[in-house]
């Protein structure tokens, strides 16, 4: 906690939060009938985080992120991932050219991740030396080819996708790199109202363009005002004993992470539900992050952070289900001698 | 916290918090201290009880504890409140303020004051009490049990105790009837009930003899005073008998015979005088028979009826007496206060006879009765015993007859002294051959076989037959002549028949 911070105006916020939702309306207008969704995909914008999107095939994870692009006004590259996917044909290579004069030297091409959004699509089918490709990119904003480190354009996004039903010939993302990635968000289907509306409006699947686009300058403004979203100390306080609370071998571990949880998450994990939480603060309209925006961002953060046995595969039990039974366990504050006082409401 | 940027009503309520957060600790707090001081105390009073610390007033020792406990259960909940921050978050939690009411605290920063709720609402609290209350009744059900609960006696197992219910009621009875009879003053029999009860008090179960050598001693000063006091029945009957010889020779004395008139009635008046009786009638009483006596005698020709009644009076008087005496008598027979030896003697110097029942009594006024024919009672004669007990003298069904003084008590074949756990010491007993014998007499003749003395060192063997010395040990083997030594060896190796 900052005894000096000021908190953001509530002018400034409310524009802010207005042009949010103006946002949000868009997309939602844009791509019907997954509201949240597209909130967690903006909030995960907003955070400057990377998002892993998990959906079938069709069900509108490309044209999210493509249409997410066109409103941010930001750059937008879509690589397919396959198993012959070489590092060199994300990053970039080095290659022969010969200039006017004759001279040949070795010029650098940019690879189509020089981007401001990268659509990594079925991140899985690719061969872990192509997806560690993606790890320094991901975390420093950087490629380094040949000795030489180039910076990524700011900002920089990747927003990979994997179909949960082919596993053969896939190679499962690395802990390493999955904890790189904000949100894992689960794309479902569309209901019966939603599916009928595509068939009337989206005649060949493709979806309108946004009426208007975010200009750069309110960008960075955004992304300025996300930094002074407040932070109360017992909001830290709460996302700590969380965090800490999904390791087994923590003491304040509930009975089914000591049962069903493999490797808790890590301090990465708490940097991002903090980030994330301030995504929703903002979208809310308040400079201060509360328990509940905590609440809301906790199991997309976390759910693909913590690494379950494989008795939790026997008995069906999901990330999500440990994660929710930990948000029931966890108080908001401990309010201390050995917790045998409590609040009478559910909620604290 | 910065007080002056959160506005009052979010500052009341955190207040209000605090304050119904330190009440359930408190109470959670108390629970557990008086609980515990409810063991530790209970524990105490079971120690102190079983080391006959009976005065302590042990109520007012477990109440003590309730302001203890009250100012622990303060100091401990007052370190465990909620901190104001704590409480803060949860007032903003509980509001979903968004963290508006911290960051407002936190920061100092009042402008988004007019977002918090004017009237926050402040949650309520509930405790856990588990097992709390369980322990605290089961506690103090301790406490109870521990002031009230019957201490058992570990010696009983190894010590039946000792039982003085019987012997203490008979002292009793016999120092009661010792005073009834007016041998004892009241002080004096008050004074040996306290003996008695100081007796049964100190009564030492490891060690009986010391309480039944108490009691004998007890029963011998009885038993004296009971002896003192029939000897002094027997002189007052004696007396008495002397007197109603006196009254019937006055009462035969011819009346025309006016000096042997007077001479009886004078012998008369002087032995009612000189009689311890007289000295204890009634003053009333004493007066009216030596007026009746000396109206008779100054009188210088007294008649017959005079004479008459005047006798009459006095025999009255004695026939009375001796009634007293005998009830004073067979109270103390019954009380088993006379002994066996003053019996006896009593009895043989005809003194007193046996009285079988009430008639008998009432027959024999003027005698002294004494001894009714009970079952080893004191009363009896050593031939009367036997032939009570049969002519083997053994007694009857098992019983004992030896008893601990007049009549009989059963014999307690189980009381233990204090030292039927002694084990005799092993020792080993001196070597007889050692023994000295400073009575013997040498007689030459050895009680071992003879030993062959090593030769000196100048090759000389000692040929030498020394005579025993009487104070040296009986075991001492004499010296034998070369020429006899195959002789003598061959005695002491033979086979014995």
């Amino acid at each position: 906690m900052n005894k000096k911070a000021t908190l953001v105006t509530q002018d400034e916020l409310g524009s802010i939060a207005d042009k949010c939702h103006k946002i949000l309306a868009e997309l939602n207008k844009i791509l019907v009938g997954r509201p949240q969704l597209h909130k967690m995909v903006l909030i995960g914008i907003l955070s400057r985080g990377h998002i892993l999107l998990e959906g079938l095939p069709g069900v509108g994870k490309t044209a999210l992120i493509k249409i997410l692009g066109e409103l941010m006004n930001l750059e937008f590259s879509r690589v397919q991932f396959t198993p012959d996917l070489m590092p060199g044909d994300i990053l970039g290579a080095h290659i022969l050219q010969q200039d006017e004069s004759g001279r040949r030297e070795m010029t650098f091409q940019p690879g189509p991740i020089f981007t401001n959004i990268l659509l990594a699509d079925e991140i899985n089918r690719a061969s872990p030396k192509t997806q560690s490709a993606l790890l320094e990119a991901m975390q420093e904003k950087s490629v380094t080819l040949m000795g030489k480190t180039r910076k990524l354009p700011d900002p920089f996004f990747v927003l990979a996708s994997q179909n949960p039903i082919e596993l053969e010939g896939t190679y499962p993302l690395p802990e390493a790199q999955l904890d790189r990635f904000l949100f894992k968000l689960e794309v479902k289907n569309a209901d019966v109202a939603t599916l009928k509306e595509i068939i009337f409006t989206r005649r060949h699947g493709n979806p309108p363009k946004p009426e208007f686009r975010v200009a750069k300058e309110e960008l960075n403004l955004l992304f300025s005002v996300m930094d002074r979203i407040y932070l109360p100390g017992a909001v830290a306080d709460y996302i700590a004993r969380l965090v800490n609370a999904s390791d087994p071998s923590s003491s304040s571990a509930s009975s089914l992470v000591k049962q069903f949880v493999q490797y808790g998450a890590s301090p990465r994990a708490a940097i991002a539900v903090a980030e994330s939480a301030r995504g929703v603060a903002l979208l809310a309209g308040r400079p201060t992050v509360g328990f509940e925006d905590v609440r809301e961002v906790v199991v997309s953060a976390l759910n693909h952070r913590i690494l379950l046995n494989y008795k939790a595969r026997f008995e069906g039990i999901s990330s999500a289900d440990v994660l929710i039974d930990l948000l029931e366990r966890v108080k908001e504050t401990e309010l201390g001698f050995e917790q045998e006082v409590e609040l009478e409401s559910s909620g604290g | 916290m910065k007080q002056s940027s959160i506005p009052e009503s979010v500052r009341l309520a955190v207040h209000k918090f605090r304050k119904a957060h330190l009440s359930w600790i408190f109470l959670l707090c108390l629970l557990s201290v008086v609980t515990v001081w409810n063991f530790a105390t209970g524990f105490v009073i079971l120690l102190l009880r079983q080391l006959r610390f009976d005065s302590i007033d042990f109520i007012g020792f477990s109440l003590v504890g309730i302001p203890i406990c009250l100012l622990v259960s303060a100091t401990i909940a007052s370190r465990r409140q909620i901190s104001k921050q704590k409480a803060l978050a949860v007032i903003d939690g509980h509001n979903k303020a968004g963290g508006l009411m911290l960051a407002t605290s936190e920061t100092g920063d009042i402008s988004w004051v007019d977002r918090l709720s004017r009237q926050p609402e402040v949650p309520g609290l509930k405790a856990r009490f588990g097992e709390r209350i369980p322990a605290l009744l089961f506690s103090i059900l301790f406490l109870i049990a521990g002031i009230k609960i019957p201490l058992y006696d570990f010696s009983r197992d190894r010590d039946p105790g000792m039982d003085l219910k019987g012997l203490e009621e008979k002292v009793l009875m016999q120092i009661d009837t010792l005073e009834e009879t007016d041998i004892l003053t009241q002080e004096e029999a008050e004074e040996l009930k306290e003996t008695v009860e100081q007796i049964v008090k100190t009564a030492d179960k490891n060690d009986p003899s010391k309480t039944f050598e108490a009691f004998d001693q007890l029963e011998e000063k009885i038993q004296k005073e009971g002896a003192t006091s029939a000897q002094k029945t027997i002189k007052q009957l004696e007396e008495l008998e002397k007197m109603k010889n006196l009254a019937e020779k006055l009462q035969s004395t011819d009346s025309s015979d006016s000096e042997s008139l007077k001479s009886a009635l004078s012998d008369l008046q002087n032995s009612f005088s000189s009689s311890e009786a007289s000295r204890k009638m009634a003053v009333e009483k004493k007066n009216s028979i030596q007026k009746g006596l000396d109206s008779v005698s100054q009188d210088g020709n007294p008649s017959p009826e005079q004479v008459k009644k005047a006798a009459e009076e006095l025999k009255s008087f004695i026939q009375q007496e001796a009634k007293r005496l005998s009830q004073a008598a067979q109270k103390l027979n019954q009380a088993k206060i006379i002994d066996r030896k003053t019996f006896d003697r009593l009895m043989r110097e005809g003194k007193i006879r046996p009285i079988k029942n009430q008639q008998d009594m009432e027959n024999n006024q003027g005698q002294l009765i004494m001894a009714p024919a009970n079952d080893g009672g004191v009363g009896q004669s050593s031939g009367e015993a036997g032939e009570q007990n049969g002519p083997s003298g053994q007694s009857p069904l098992g019983k004992g007859a030896t008893s601990r003084g007049p009549g009989t008590a059963p014999i307690n074949y189980e009381r233990k002294s204090s030292m039927h756990k002694v084990k005799f010491n092993d020792e080993k007993l001196p070597d007889p051959g050692s023994t000295s014998l400073e009575d013997s007499v040498a007689i030459g003749v050895g009680i071992t076989s003879p030993e062959l003395e090593a030769e000196n060192a100048s090759g000389n063997l000692l040929n030498q037959i020394e005579s025993q010395d009487p104070g040296r040990s009986g075991g001492k083997s004499e010296l034998i002549l070369p020429r006899h030594r195959s002789t003598v060896k061959s005695y002491f190796n033979r086979k014995s028949p």
